[in-house]
């Protein structure tokens, strides 16, 4: 046995088996997604705003993302990562599996994905050394209402006469201390600036790169908004102690014909959100993209306004129950995805499970009590019939009819929802 | 120990250091929610160091493809070399064994077209490691035959997934 142990093969033989495996799984797995998608046509997108012809410094990066259609017609979304990304000349920019493409050297190549044996249209992208020499005008509405965010743009005139999306401006107001009390602006990756005006008045937006400066745009900040108002973004305003709900603000603006019309806008992300009275009842997000999102803490009453600048919403009496149910936040399918694709050709019926808790859990099944409900309104067939046979612990989705349709189900004053998507 | 060294001296003496194989696989496939069974066959042709303990090339070859899901899948071949590891012959003549190898195998997937989306074929080989632990019986009437029956496992790329069940003829020879 000693003298085996000594042979180098058996040793080599080892050392190979355990280094795993080489191959790519991926363009099985993309062809079987075309398949089951319907997926007819794929085509490379640059970021928003980006100009006709695009031309880049060496070193600079642009994310690169995917439009697709199915053979119904409809636009599908197909994610940009994990991809099979190509450049049609990998010295001049490479683009990596997630579309991000990295420009390399000077000159003109053609950037394109290819998705389970289906190519892409090309997108045309040049290489070239520069420096940028101007900012150009910056591009948006002269005109912007309260609490509802406008983007601007501003391209770059570089010394070899071609005008580039810029990927670093600075975004700021003339006298940013008087202008702070009227909108405030933020920047992005993919160089558009969101102004958000608060009150009344006027601004002048300037594009900054390094010490260039574009002409400042003179904004007016209109004095349309009338009234903003709070809602629960669904059921009642009652939250269980524990978990959360979503809270909306509607701002209510005049339209320009001042014959009397308005129109409702959601402006949830764009207002403060503040707890009157009851704080030590529930807490509510006040920042970033979940604004609005209120946890209950406790069994109590607490007030809940929107704030537009000096303009604030009645105050909204929301009340905190005790929980009831200890398995958990919300309730759940036994899906984890918020999107479901149904085929009627391949998969046109969906087993759904509900349960307490922010998880599925088997041990909490609801589903025989859940009311379910859907979003369509269309005049013709809903892409899905609706589960009938409740009483039971799982009910059955089945696709009717090509489309997208959002379903919720409500238990106890808790819901969740999941967008279906029903494909040929 | 006497006893085990004793039939596995018997059917050394009995078997040569060389032995062939043909083999006809079903195997089973799965990736994206989706099940293959395509059917393949294998030639093995190996040596024996010491007894029990063998080196071996084998090659396979697809016999039949199988649908899914609007997709045909089919294991078009594959070739490598093993180490086969066995156990002495049970006085019945039975032997497990593990066979360690390293391969070199294509597959071969086609999607159907339809009115509006074209055909289209994914070719892709795959190396990395493969597996088998079985057993064979050798027969009654013919000493230098056994009939074999194994559970194979070909290493693959996350999510694919390989494997086959895998009925044989070995001759061992005189």
């Amino acid at each position: 046995m000693k003298s085996i142990l000594r042979l180098p093969s058996l040793w080599l033989l080892v050392v190979v088996a355990v280094t795993g495996c080489e191959g790519d799984s991926r363009p099985f797995t993309e062809a079987a997604e075309v398949q089951s998608l319907g997926l007819q046509t794929i085509e490379p997108t640059l970021p928003p705003g980006s100009l006709a012809r695009t031309v880049l410094n060496p070193g600079q990066q642009l994310q690169l993302g995917i439009t697709a259609n199915a053979n119904t017609g409809l636009p599908i979304t197909v994610s940009a990562t994990d991809r099979d990304w190509r450049s049609t000349n990998p010295a001049f920019f490479t683009v990596d599996a997630n579309g991000l493409l990295t420009a390399r050297a000077n000159g003109i190549a053609e950037a394109y994905v290819v998705i389970g044996g289906i190519e892409s249209d090309r997108i045309e992208v040049e290489v070239f050394q520069s420096e940028l020499a101007g900012i150009n005008e910056i591009q948006g509405a002269d005109m912007v209402e309260r609490c509802i965010p406008q983007a601007y743009t501003a391209t770059g005139a570089f010394r070899d006469d071609s005008v580039r999306l810029l990927d670093a401006i600075d975004w700021q107001f003339v006298d940013p201390q008087d202008a702070a009390t009227r909108a405030s602006v933020v920047g992005s990756d993919d160089a558009t600036g969101t102004v958000t005006a608060f009150n009344p008045g006027s601004v002048q937006l300037v594009a900054r790169v390094g010490d260039i400066q574009s002409d400042p745009k003179p904004l007016e900040i209109s004095d349309s908004l009338q009234e903003v108002t709070v809602v629960p973004a669904s059921g009642s305003a009652v939250v269980t102690a524990g978990s959360t709900k979503n809270f909306a603000a509607t701002g209510t603006y005049s339209t320009a014909e001042a014959d009397g019309t308005t129109r409702d806008v959601t402006i949830t992300n764009s207002v403060d959100w503040e707890i009157t009275s009851g704080s030590n009842f529930a807490t509510v997000v006040q920042e970033g993209e979940n604004r609005g999102l209120v946890t209950g803490i406790s069994a109590g009453t607490f007030n809940l306004l929107a704030r537009c600048g000096m303009l604030s919403s009645t105050p909204r009496q929301v009340t905190v129950v005790a929980q009831e149910n200890t398995s958990g936040d919300g309730i759940s399918f036994n899906i984890p995805s918020e999107e479901l694709v149904l085929s009627l050709e391949f998969n046109p019926t969906q087993t759904l499970q509900v349960s307490t808790g922010d998880e599925f859990s088997s041990s909490n099944n609801v589903t025989s009590e859940v009311v379910w409900t859907d979003n369509f309104t269309g005049t013709g067939i809903s892409p899905i019939v609706l589960p009938l046979d409740t009483g039971a612990d799982s009910v059955t989705l089945r696709a009717q009819e090509p489309g997208s349709v959002v379903i919720t189900a409500e238990f106890e004053g808790e819901s969740t929802s999941l967008t279906v998507r029903v494909l040929e | 120990m006497g006893c085990i060294l004793a039939l596995t001296s018997s059917f050394a003496v009995a078997d040569g250091p060389l032995y062939g194989e043909i083999q006809f696989a079903g195997g089973a496939l799965q990736h994206s929610e989706l099940d293959f069974y395509p059917t393949f066959g294998s030639v093995n042709v190996g040596l024996y160091v010491v007894p029990n303990i063998g080196v071996e090339l084998f090659a396979d070859r697809g016999l039949g493809s199988d649908a899914s899901g609007g997709l045909d899948m089919d294991i078009e071949g594959a070739f490598g070399i093993a180490a086969r590891f066995q156990s002495p012959a049970s006085s019945g003549g039975v032997q497990g064994y593990v066979v360690l190898g390293y391969v070199d195998y294509t597959l071969d997937q086609i999607s159907r077209g339809s009115a509006t989306v074209s055909s289209s074929s994914v070719d892709e080989d795959f190396t990395g490691v493969r597996v088998s632990v079985g057993f064979m019986q050798r027969l009654r009437s013919f000493r230098n035959l056994q009939i074999t029956a194994e559970y194979r496992h070909y290493n693959a790329d996350d999510p694919l997934r390989v494997d086959a069940l895998v009925l044989g003829l070995r001759v061992n020879a005189p």
